[in-house]
């Protein structure tokens, strides 16, 4: 029988960097799970059901951005988790993050987080945001910089403002230009922050824990 | 059963044959490939099909019992120790048959309601004598209480060690099984013979030149004087070639292809169906057995390791409108059942875009 295996499924190498980084900074012991990146929300959504329909995955999470809205972005993880006999879904995804556990089907522990905080709209670097240490006078001065530059030279989109800031912060760092997931290793991103201390948790929920009822699920029923 | 639509399973439940201690796969497709980790009951599973293809006639258990390396000797004598060797190969059909012998049942057949099911019960004394057992031991020696769909049989144990009669060779409609290793020489030239010079000739050279471009015809000959060989006509040699000088894909090929035809409204059973086929020719093998399989109306049961193998087999699938393909995945639970992942032409499509590996 081939070896069990935990799968954690993201859009990009920098929620990738992010959340092994996270990870290591709490547990610092082995990651019982291995990220999957998969290049894109199409390709991540296909994967998701291409591994709960067969595989040796154990258990399965996925990580998304929420990108304009959460309502468009969930139902999709609910039909295919429902279309496979994932009974019963919750119709709205829980704050700290979906986990079922469905011991009689093949992946037995499935997990959906959405960036950033699975409610509001954003994305990984809406999270990444609240991980940056409360009164850092760096990161408002960026945000001044960032919001005074003149509209005819601002190339990106006003949703991608936050983006814009995070790096805008990086990029004036005593090493400028950190990624993402350097950046929480080397602690100028906070993981004790409240939003990193919730998403380990349902890391640790999803890939470690057994099976614990949640409030709007039934174990063992279909 | 009604002739003109063949045999067909919808759905499937087999319980207590060999490793399957339970299964129930709730959907069919015409074609089906069965992936899983070895031991875990795909070998079981075939036999199971071919003891329901077969309606569950003695014949059928004897072949499953010699293909499982079991010596059946012809005419044993009187003396216990032979029968014993006999009724522990017929035990080892049951799910826990080797360690104990009262209770053995199987059962195999569609979901309720499908169609019929067949039920095989191990006795431990049969009732009465058979009228096809010449040696009159039946009566207080084990029995098979066979039913199918509604009419029950009881077979002596002891009439499984007759001389097989031929009813394979007049009859279609029942499972052709390719074992991994392929069909012996003299059994494929049994089957050559039934569709030699017919309309069912021309779809085996077909499959063949898959792997030969050039062959141009194909026969059996006496070789040593007893054995019939395949031989083939190329076209660039004026003598006929000996197949098993054509390499380990074209013997499986013709395997594969000889079952196939005659297997027309029955069950076709292939064993570990990647041996020998090269990974490149895989999928034109599928598309074959596809389209054979529509056209013959037969219902395909493979098993594979191969993650080559099912690829070919998803895109074969993908491209084959007219017939369902399905992939099964078996596991076994932790009450020793089996469960399956039943994946459709949609599914199939997913994994392998985007590179899951099912296996």
């Amino acid at each position: 029988m081939a070896l069990a295996r935990n799968v954690l499924l993201v859009e990009g190498t920098s929620d990738s960097g992010v959340i092994t980084n996270l990870w290591k900074r709490h547990y610092p012991e082995d990651q019982p799970f291995e990220i999957d990146v998969r290049f894109g929300l199409s390709n991540v959504r296909e994967a998701f059901t291409g591994f709960l329909v067969g595989s040796e995955v154990q258990r399965l999470g996925v990580v998304v951005d929420a990108d304009e809205s959460l309502e468009t972005r969930w139902p999709g993880f609910y039909q295919a988790l429902v279309v496979r006999g994932y009974r019963p879904v919750p119709k709205k995804l829980p704050g700290d993050g979906l986990v079922l556990h469905r011991p009689e089907r093949s992946v037995s522990t499935v997990g959906v987080w959405v960036m950033p905080d699975n409610q509001d709209p954003g994305r990984l670097e809406d999270f990444v945001r609240d991980l940056v240490p409360v009164g850092d006078r760096l990161w408002e001065h960026a945000g001044t910089v960032v919001d005074q530059i003149p509209d005819d030279l601002r190339r990106f989109r006003a949703i991608h403002r936050t983006k814009a800031h995070v790096y805008t912060w990086l990029a004036w760092q005593n090493e400028p230009g950190l990624r993402l997931g350097p950046a929480v290793e080397r602690r100028l991103l906070d993981s004790d922050a409240p939003h990193a201390v919730g998403f380990v948790s349902w890391l640790r929920r999803l890939f470690v824990e057994g099976p614990v009822t949640h409030p709007d699920d039934v174990v063992g029923s279909r | 059963m009604n002739d003109s639509e063949g045999l067909f399973l919808p759905s499937l439940r087999v319980e207590g044959v060999r490793a399957i201690r339970s299964l129930r796969i709730e959907s069919l497709g015409r074609v089906n490939l069965f992936v899983g980790a070895n031991n875990v009951g795909k070998t079981s599973l075939l036999e199971a099909l071919r003891l329901y293809a077969a309606r569950g006639i003695p014949q059928a258990f004897r072949d499953i019992l010699q293909v499982r390396g079991n010596v059946l000797s012809p005419t044993p004598g009187d003396s216990l120790e032979e029968w014993g060797i006999l009724v522990e190969a017929v035990q080892s059909l049951f799910h826990g048959g080797l360690s104990r012998t009262d209770g053995l049942a199987l059962q195999v057949g569609p979901e309720t309601g499908e169609g019929p099911t067949l039920t095989v019960q191990l006795k431990s004394r049969g009732t009465s004598d058979q009228d096809d057992s010449p040696r009159r031991v039946s009566a207080g020696f084990p029995a098979l209480v066979i039913g199918y769909g509604d009419e029950h049989t009881e077979v002596g144990v002891d009439t499984l060690a007759l001389q097989p009669r031929p009813y394979i060779e007049n009859q279609v409609s029942f499972a052709v099984f390719v074992p991994p290793s392929g069909i012996d020489e003299g059994r494929l030239g049994t089957l050559w013979d039934r569709v030699t010079l017919t309309e069912w000739e021309r779809p085996v050279l077909e499959a063949l030149r898959i792997i030969v471009p050039g062959l141009r015809g194909l026969s059996f000959i006496i070789e040593g004087g007893r054995r019939r060989v395949p031989v083939a006509k190329l076209e660039d040699s004026p003598r006929p070639v000996p197949l098993r000088n054509m390499g380990d894909g074209v013997n499986r090929l013709l395997s594969i292809s000889l079952a196939m035809v005659n297997a027309r409204e029955g069950f076709l059973l292939i064993d570990e169906f990647e041996n020998g086929l090269h990974y490149s020719v895989q999928e034109e093998v599928w598309r074959a057995i596809f389209a054979l399989a529509r056209d013959l109306q037969v219902q395909v049961f493979a098993t594979t390791h191969s993650w080559d193998c099912i690829q070919a087999f998803a895109a074969a699938s993908n491209d084959s409108a007219e017939v369902d393909g399905m992939l099964h995945r078996l596991e076994r639970k932790r009450d020793d059942s089996l469960r399956t992942v039943d994946l459709d032409e949609a599914d199939l499509a997913v994994i392998t875009r985007q590179h899951i590996e099912v296996r």
